[in-house]
């Protein structure tokens, strides 16, 4: 939690930086991508926010992160930063927090589509126009492929859920009848 | 406790006194009439041999000597008239001083102890009378109790048949209110077992509902997923979005 609002405060000072410069998407796709090098397991959280490195090693690698994902000043010195406050490790939260603040600035939801085929564009496009109609926002989807719910799809967008699934649709018809006297 | 003592103590000491004194004034006397016995003896022996004053004691006393021979017999004569001239005088003053001894005794004897003894003979007096009456009381009671139980014992057989109906009317109305129990025992028993029955179809019926509809909803996805094809996937989730938007 603590994580998560330190995360918040920086998130919400560089989106402040990015509005002014008109360059919020470039700044959250950048930290996006970084926040993936964390996950990648090739060490980077480890050469950015281990103690036992000196700092300016650190800030050296910082520093050529920045410059491999071609990161504008104010950007190299967000990161910099962060290695020399030692909160490199909230990064991806702070990536996270930003694009969560880019999808309200440009109203924009992301959502996630399971079914148990992979979806072709003029449906996935469907069936985004209807969670569009539903929400009133922008809305981004993921798709997934899971064979559990058997047939039709379960759409998840923020706190809204439809579950077309033929699965939920038989549960309820077993509910049913277990429920009859 | 003192006084008591004295009582009984001064008594006894009197008692000893007056027994003690007439027999030291009585043996001076006694010796006396002994030798003089003795002296007379010698006198009217004449031609006897001598006898010692010793063995005329003995011979006073009743001791028997033998062994002396003749002259036994003419000493026996000389002493009983020894003996019939002592009685006269001696003798006399000796019985006076004890009729005197006991005189004394008796009017001792009368002073001090009648008050005791006609205390404690009154006092067993009194103790015997007491429990003489208290006995009577206890034959009075005997007898009262007696006539009592006598007159119970008359009326007993009515009693006892009026005990008979009381325990008659008791034990029937304890067999009506046993009835009464075991009715509504019964009754609770037949509800429970009715209610247990009832339960356990309920149960079963729910537990069937529940194994049907499990089965149903397993064969039911079974044969959907047997059939369904990527076509009827993309009706399903057309005429999904179509309700969801016309719910809209």
């Amino acid at each position: 939690m603590r994580q998560t609002i330190l995360a918040r405060r920086y998130a919400k000072a560089l989106f402040s930086l990015g509005k002014e410069q008109n360059k919020i998407e470039s700044y959250s796709k950048t930290l996006s991508a970084i926040a993936e090098l964390y996950d990648d397991g090739a060490g980077v959280s480890d050469a950015l926010t281990n103690p036992l490195y000196p700092l300016d090693a650190r800030q050296k690698v910082m520093a050529k992160i920045a410059e491999m994902a071609k990161a504008d000043t104010i950007m190299a010195a967000f990161l910099n930063l962060l290695v020399e406050k030692k909160r490199a490790d909230i990064l991806p939260d702070i990536a996270q927090e930003i694009q969560i603040m880019v999808d309200q600035e440009e109203n924009i939801s992301h959502g996630i589509v399971i079914s148990v085929i992979q979806l072709d564009a003029p449906l996935l496009e469907k069936i985004q126009e209807t969670l569009e109609k539903i929400t009133g926002k922008k809305v981004i989807l993921e798709t997934q492929v899971d064979r559990s719910i058997i047939g039709g799809i379960v759409a998840k967008v923020g706190d809204l859920v439809l579950d077309g699934s033929i699965k939920t649709q038989l549960n309820g018809l077993k509910e049913s009848i277990k429920g009859r006297e | 406790m003192r006084s008591q003592m004295t009582k009984f103590i001064l008594p006894a000491l009197l008692v000893f006194l007056l027994c003690a004194v007439p027999f030291v004034l009585a043996s001076p006397e006694n010796s006396g009439g002994v030798h003089e016995g003795a002296q007379i003896v010698t006198e009217s022996g004449g031609g006897h041999e001598a006898l010692q004053a010793g063995e005329a004691a003995a011979v006073h006393d009743g001791m028997q000597v033998k062994g002396h021979g003749e002259h036994a017999t003419a000493e026996h004569n000389a002493h009983e008239s020894g003996h019939g001239d002592s009685l006269s005088s001696s003798k006399l003053k000796d019985l006076f001083w004890r009729t005197v001894n006991f005189i004394a005794l008796v009017v001792i004897l009368v002073k001090f102890l009648a008050k005791p003894i006609g205390s404690g003979l009154s006092g067993r007096q009194q103790q015997v009378r007491d429990e003489l009456e208290s006995l009577k009381a206890k034959r009075d009671e005997a007898e009262r109790s007696y006539k009592e139980f006598e007159t119970r014992l008359a009326g007993m057989e009515t009693e006892m048949e009026n005990v008979v109906k009381k325990a008659i009317a008791q034990a029937e109305n304890e067999k009506e209110r046993i009835l009464n129990d075991a009715e509504k025992a019964a009754e609770d028993i037949k509800r429970q077992a009715e209610a247990a029955v009832h339960a356990e179809m309920v149960e079963a019926r729910r537990l069937l509902r529940n194994e049907v509809a499990d089965q149903a909803a397993a064969m039911a996805e079974e044969l959907i997923v047997k059939n369904l094809t990527p076509e009827d996937q993309v009706t399903i989730t057309e005429q999904y979005l179509d309700r969801v938007g016309a719910a809209q």
